[in-house]
């Protein structure tokens, strides 16, 4: 008999709740990038930026 | 894309010359960290089951982003001039639909301005927002679709009623 792990299927209030978790953890981390934007330069900061709007919410 | 480290420190130098090289490479060290933290993160978002909708993860970040912003600030309303110059207001704490995208832009403006901003071309034939209970603007029928404002993604709803008042 084979071995099939289960994922486990997480209601739509743990999946809220999560995407509560990552936002909280997200937030500092765009304000510590705002906050080298100066430092790092316009160009690194925008290629940093069009990095992340890729990622962010597409389906 | 900028691929190569020593563009990126090369890049920094030519912004900002008060650091010394050192200082420099720990700053840019730092960045490139928090970026793969912000990207990790991003994905983790894009990870979660479709159960939570498009539109309600959308909105539920971008609420997050309004709550932050509302509690280092104290600010409730900016006037701030838009590109075709006219007059916008930045809003906060109220409960809108937004389009994935629009999310997107705010946060793309949070991480630009330091400020997470919901941008709205106020104008007088434009009613006053409400909101309601459901999850997207597709299932909604207490609201309809008024126009699409600024950055050409916000979609804008109001209660049919509203309309009447136009």
């Amino acid at each position: 008999m084979t071995n099939i792990s289960k994922k486990k299927v997480m209601s739509e209030k743990e999946e809220i709740d999560q995407l509560e978790e990552i936002v909280d953890a997200l937030i500092p981390v765009l304000e510590e990038m705002a906050a080298l934007k100066k430092i790092v330069g316009d160009k690194v900061f925008s290629e940093s930026v069009k990095k992340l709007e890729k990622l962010l919410i597409r389906k | 894309m900028l691929d190569n480290y020593k563009d990126y420190i090369s890049e920094a130098s030519k912004s900002q010359t008060k650091f010394s090289k050192e200082e420099l490479n720990k700053y840019m060290d730092r960045f490139k960290h928090l970026e793969g933290m912000a990207v990790s993160l991003f994905g983790k978002i894009n990870k979660l089951h479709p159960k939570v909708s498009k539109y309600k993860r959308a909105n539920l970040a971008l609420r997050r982003l309004e709550e932050v912003f509302d509690k280092i600030a104290n600010i409730k309303s900016i006037k701030i001039e838009g590109k075709n110059k006219k007059p916008m207001k930045l809003i906060i704490g109220k409960r809108y639909y937004y389009s994935p995208n629009y999310v997107r832009q705010a946060f793309l403006n949070y991480i630009i301005s330091g400020v997470p901003c919901t941008l709205l071309n106020i104008t007088d034939h434009v009613p006053k927002v409400e909101y309601c209970d459901c999850t997207t603007p597709e299932e909604c029928t207490c609201f309809v679709e008024v126009s699409t404002l600024l950055l050409g993604k916000v979609r804008f709803y109001t209660k049919p009623e509203s309309l009447y008042k136009l």
